[in-house]
């Protein structure tokens, strides 16, 4: 099993790198930085390209990189080389200023119709010119329709099994919901490409107000509401700020609701299942999303070996 | 590229899904102006030292990102250097050694002139201030590793002891000054915070609170925040807020509480209610919460000018749903209902605060409860909250327009219908807001857009369609010619009262334009007389404006483009068309050459609708133009029928002589016949509808089933090999 590392500064604390060694981690894909081209910008750019300020206490590094997909959208075969390089001379920047030599690289974009082309394009140039191991990841929409969004030249993908739902004040989870999942995989038993699978171990929060969210509350678990006094408890996962208040650098207004969205271990032990049962036992590896130390301390610590004793 | 003068460290992106908070980042200009809908003007109650904190949906008001860093203090610090060298220093060499040069020129100014002792100490201080751009005027690449993290760091050790050297020996407070900022921004950047904040403290009140002190205490702020000292952090970043114009804005994006225990411990460190009202208004306008904002500073101190700014921006957030206000004028509409929480909860407050009189502003308050008022349907609340205003309003041109405005459109909001004491008492009103539409210092666009609206709403409810009219045009009006012959009467009136002179004025079509309507329309019936009568009552521009390509001509395939461009004798104008075809009726009633001159009549009917090449016939100011879906619906019918040229082809077929005149006329029936389908299918005719959807591969019209039995005529092989649904229509059907 291995973990994602998605902060921009790499430090991992003493929590973390302990629940690495007890579970006998020695790959993490980290995030190196992502690619954005808003719109009135004339070309795309890096954003916040991590910055390592310890060792990496394991073997292996694996980069990561996230694109947005309105990048390829304004991308064109003449400008694709061009932007290739730019992405490969970063990931070797990078690496080498903290003398790593990674193998392999891992992209995370939520391609469309529209953008297949240039994406795959990408993909492919990209191999060739770094000789890497090229993965990236799917989402479950992917997976269903490979006849719309196509298949990525990859080497291999990794499954992302989370933020299936919409981000609303409705009651579902938008992290993981068994019945909308249900609605995807069983077409991993016709997926092509060899996949892992990227679990969500960690939590979120929406501010709601007036009956929209106005705010994602990164990292916020429903401890952090339950035992501020500013907040009541309004039913199983939502709070309501009783007077106007601070909170971790977000601000809540008086009559604010927060809906605390989280996986259980036993979804996560479900996920493990019906993935397996769906795909005849063809995933691979167990990437978990993502190591924090604000994550960790919402599962026992037994969690992952369970979760990959599941996996046989 | 993009230069970065203070490091934000408290920018963290992270990938995982972080989405911005409510306000909607658009570009002003395309979408409108950067305020939305407004008819409350912030600059006539808040100094425009706090504009870039109006209501927007940009970032920064007049701004959107501020990333100024680099040349913010540019000009400034030419001025002060200039202020300090004197008269004899012309301010372009000051200019250029400070922000052109670089460190060698610098060094080889100071060797080679024999300078007064302050160019001396300005040229000494250039040669290490020069050194300091290394670290503080960093260029970064996207798409280089930022080399000035912690590792790579720039070496200041000998700087730092140059510029501690020449900050103690400095030879008067105003070079003093200067290394000791220098000293401070390279510590920050370079050495511990606790070292920022030591060498700040330790020099601060030797010097007056200029920019270039808040320049300096900004870092030691920037400094806490390194220590995630948050309370002191955000305190000092509220008194650069507070002193300083040109870091405003820069101090509000750094100025970020954690937890609450920061947040009061930051108010715990203020040394007065001002700091803490400064505060407070931070918290309202960055964090949205301008009522509690408002509650806090007003139990602080009523009086407080920090007010005025949460009022305003409160107010500019509020009045988004004028928009709506009204727009759907059923007597249901103007009736009170609840309004939503948010807005019934500042109510009650500005309320509260205006009927208490005690603010720096009491008119503000007073124009805004009214105003609020009437947004919630409260007209005579507002009416009463304007009374009371106009007493104290100050009797200055832009407080004065704004009160004026406010009730203008509380008086109109409250009427149902509109009636002669009405419109004696709102005919100066609108008079004055027309003519102040090019007056840019308050806002009354949305206001006079609103009022043309509503005005011709409640005379339609009054019954008087061609006052409505002037007022706000609309299409539907112009397809009941009872409607157009009365606003011509209208139009033509004399004797006319001021007022009736005035909504004349406010009429977008004026009487050349409705001739040359009616004109189209009466050649569209096949009435030429009359057309040409009304055609010469057109504005002669129009009237006499070409043709783009020949109107008598037809194809088999249309192709407006093709005849366009195609090379043409002679060009006709449209008031050219209608003498030719007078000409041709005239022939056809004399029975002269009716097959031929029938034919060019119906392809001129043809070509004038909206499926020939001559559309620019009835593109005029009535109908629109620029194609059928920028056009109202209401003139679909008359610009897509087919009856006068199927009339002429009709007739045509009747008066041919041969075969080949016969397959002809049948042909182009079949086209008038193929566009009545697309009629009775609009929604085939629509590309962005159903793009998939099941079109024929060919319909029999009856000009098809006609044509087929000339066969042997050359015009019926013409057809079959320009037209591919008729040969799959006859292949079909041998």
């Amino acid at each position: 099993m291995s973990f994602y590392y998605w902060r921009t500064v790499f430090s991992p604390d003493s929590v973390e790198t302990k629940t690495l060694r007890e579970n006998a981690v020695q790959k993490l894909y980290v995030r190196y930085f992502d690619v954005d081209w808003p719109p009135p910008d004339t070309t795309p750019a890096p954003v916040a390209p991590v910055h390592f300020e310890t060792a990496p206490p394991v073997d292996t590094i694996i980069p990561v990189v996230y694109f947005r997909n309105r990048v390829f959208e304004r991308l064109t075969p003449s400008t694709l080389p061009g932007f290739t390089a730019h992405v490969l001379a970063l990931v070797r920047q990078i690496s080498e200023s903290h003398r790593l030599h990674p193998r392999a690289i891992q992209f995370d974009c939520d391609w469309t119709q529209r953008t297949k082309d240039n994406y795959f394009s990408f993909l492919r140039t990209y191999r060739s010119l770094s000789g890497n191991d090229v993965s990236c990841t799917i989402r479950l929409h992917q997976v269903k329709y490979p006849e719309r969004t196509g298949i990525p030249p990859v080497d291999h993908g990794i499954l992302m099994y989370y933020n299936m739902g919409n981000i609303d004040a409705s009651g579902g989870s938008s992290i993981y919901e068994k019945n909308i999942a249900h609605r995807y995989t069983p077409s991993l038993r016709s997926y092509p490409l060899s996949l892992d699978i990227a679990l969500p171990v960690f939590s979120w929060a929406l501010l709601v107000r007036d009956g929209k969210v106005v705010q994602l509350l990164d990292k916020m678990s429903g401890n952090l509401f339950e035992k501020d006094t500013a907040f009541t408890r309004i039913s199983q996962n939502w709070y309501s700020a009783k007077q106007g208040c601070f909170k971790s650098g977000y601000y809540f207004r008086a009559g604010d609701n927060v809906k605390v969205e989280s996986v259980a271990a036993g979804d996560l032990l479900d996920i493990v299942e019906d993935v397996n049962r769906y795909s005849n036992h063809r995933i691979r590896n167990l990437i978990f999303f993502d190591l924090d130390r604000q994550n960790l301390q919402l599962y026992d610590k037994d969690i992952f070996k369970e979760i990959l004793a599941h996996t046989d | 590229m993009t230069k970065t003068f203070l490091k934000k460290y408290w920018l963290i992106l992270t990938s995982a899904g972080c989405i911005s908070t409510g306000i909607v980042l658009a570009c002003a200009g395309d979408n409108g102006p950067e305020y939305g809908t407004s008819n409350f003007t912030p600059s006539i109650f808040v100094d425009s030292a706090y504009s870039p904190f109006f209501y927007s949906y940009q970032f920064y008001y007049g701004i959107n990102y501020d990333e100024n860093h680099i040349t913010r203090f540019s000009n400034s610090n030419v001025q002060e250097w200039a202020n300090y060298l004197g008269k004899t220093v012309p301010a372009e060499k000051i200019d250029y050694l400070l922000n052109t040069a670089n460190t060698t020129s610098a060094d080889s100014a100071l060797k080679a002139s024999a300078p007064d002792n302050k160019m001396k100490a300005f040229l000494e201080y250039l040669r290490l201030a020069k050194k300091c751009e290394a670290f503080s005027l960093t260029t970064i690449d996207h798409w280089e590793v930022d080399t000035t993290k912690k590792n790579r760091h720039f070496n200041a050790t000998t700087l730092n002891r140059q510029l501690r050297e020449k900050l103690t020996a400095a030879p008067d407070v105003f070079v003093q000054e200067r290394y000791w900022f220098q000293l401070v921004r390279s510590d920050f950047f370079n050495a511990t915070p606790q070292e920022t904040i030591r060498i700040f403290d330790a020099y601060s009140t030797k010097f007056p609170s200029n920019t270039l002190w808040y320049r300096s205490l900004a870092y030691k702020a920037g400094a806490y925040y390194k220590l995630k000292d948050y309370s002191n952090a955000n305190y000092l970043y509220s008194l650069v807020y507070a002193g300083c114009n040109d870091l405003r804005t820069v101090a509000h994006y750094s100025f970020h509480p954690q937890e609450q225990k920061d947040w009061q411990e930051t108010i715990a460190l203020c040394r007065n209610t001002e700091e803490k009202a400064t505060l407070w208004q931070m918290l309202g306008i960055f964090y949205s919460d301008p009522q509690r904002a408002i509650k806090e500073i007003y139990a602080l101190n009523p009086r407080s000018e920090r007010l005025d700014l949460l009022l305003v921006r409160a107010v500019n957030r509020s009045e988004q749903r004028f928009s709506a206000f009204q727009t759907t004028l059923l007597s249901s509409d103007m009736g009170a209902t609840a309004s939503d929480s948010s807005n019934q909860s500042l109510r009650t407050l500005v309320t509260q605060i205006a009927k208490a009189g005690n603010t720096a502003r009491p008119w503000a308050w007073q124009m805004a409860c009214g105003y609020l008022n009437m947004l919630d349907k409260q007209y005579d609340a507002a009416s009463t909250w304007y009374k009371k205003a106009e007493t104290i309003t100050p009797k200055e041109h832009r407080a004065q327009a704004q009160l004026r405005l406010l009730k203008l459109l509380n008086t109109l909001a409250a009427a149902r219908t509109i009636d002669g004491p009405l419109e004696k008492k709102l005919y100066p009103e609108i008079e004055w807001l027309d003519s102040s539409q090019a007056d840019q210092s308050f806002r009354n666009d949305d206001a006079f857009q609103w009022t043309r609206k509503v005005m011709a709403a409640k005379y339609r409810l009054s019954g008087d369609q061609v006052k409505a009219e002037c007022f706000f045009s609309s299409p539907a009006f112009y397809v009941d010619n009872r409607n157009v012959e009365a606003l011509k009467t209208f139009l033509n009136k004399p004797n006319k009262t001021p007022y009736e002179n005035f909504v004349c004025s406010l009429s977008v079509v004026k009487q050349t334009d409705i001739f040359e309507y009616q004109a189209v329309q009466l050649c569209m019936n096949d009435n030429i007389d009359p057309a040409i009568t009304a055609m010469k009552q057109a504005a002669p521009g129009a009237a006499r404006s070409i043709l783009p390509g020949n109107p008598f001509n037809a194809r088999i395939n249309d192709c407006h483009d093709c005849d366009h461009e195609a090379q043409q004798k002679i060009k006709y104008s449209k008031i050219d068309l209608l003498y030719k075809l007078k000409e041709m009726k005239d022939k056809i009633n004399a029975g002269q050459e009716v097959y031929t001159n029938a034919i060019l009549a119906g392809n001129a009917q043809y070509n004038i609708t909206y499926y020939g090449n001559a559309r620019t016939f009835y593109e005029c100011k009535i109908y629109g133009e620029g194609g059928l879906w920028s056009m109202d619906s209401a003139f679909e019918t008359a610009l897509t029928n087919m009856k006068t040229a199927i009339k002429y082809y009709s007739l045509a077929l009747k008066a041919a002589q041969n075969d080949e005149q016969r397959a002809k006329a049948q042909y182009l029936l079949a086209k008038c016949q193929r566009n009545e389908w697309y009629n009775a299918n609009a929604h085939l005719r629509d590309p962005w509808l159903d793009k998939n959807g099941a079109k024929p591969d060919f319909i029999a019209w009856d000009g098809f089933k006609a044509l087929k039995q000339y066969a042997n005529t050359k015009y019926y092989n013409e057809v079959l090999k320009e037209c591919g649904y008729f040969k799959t229509y006859t292949a079909k059907n041998p």
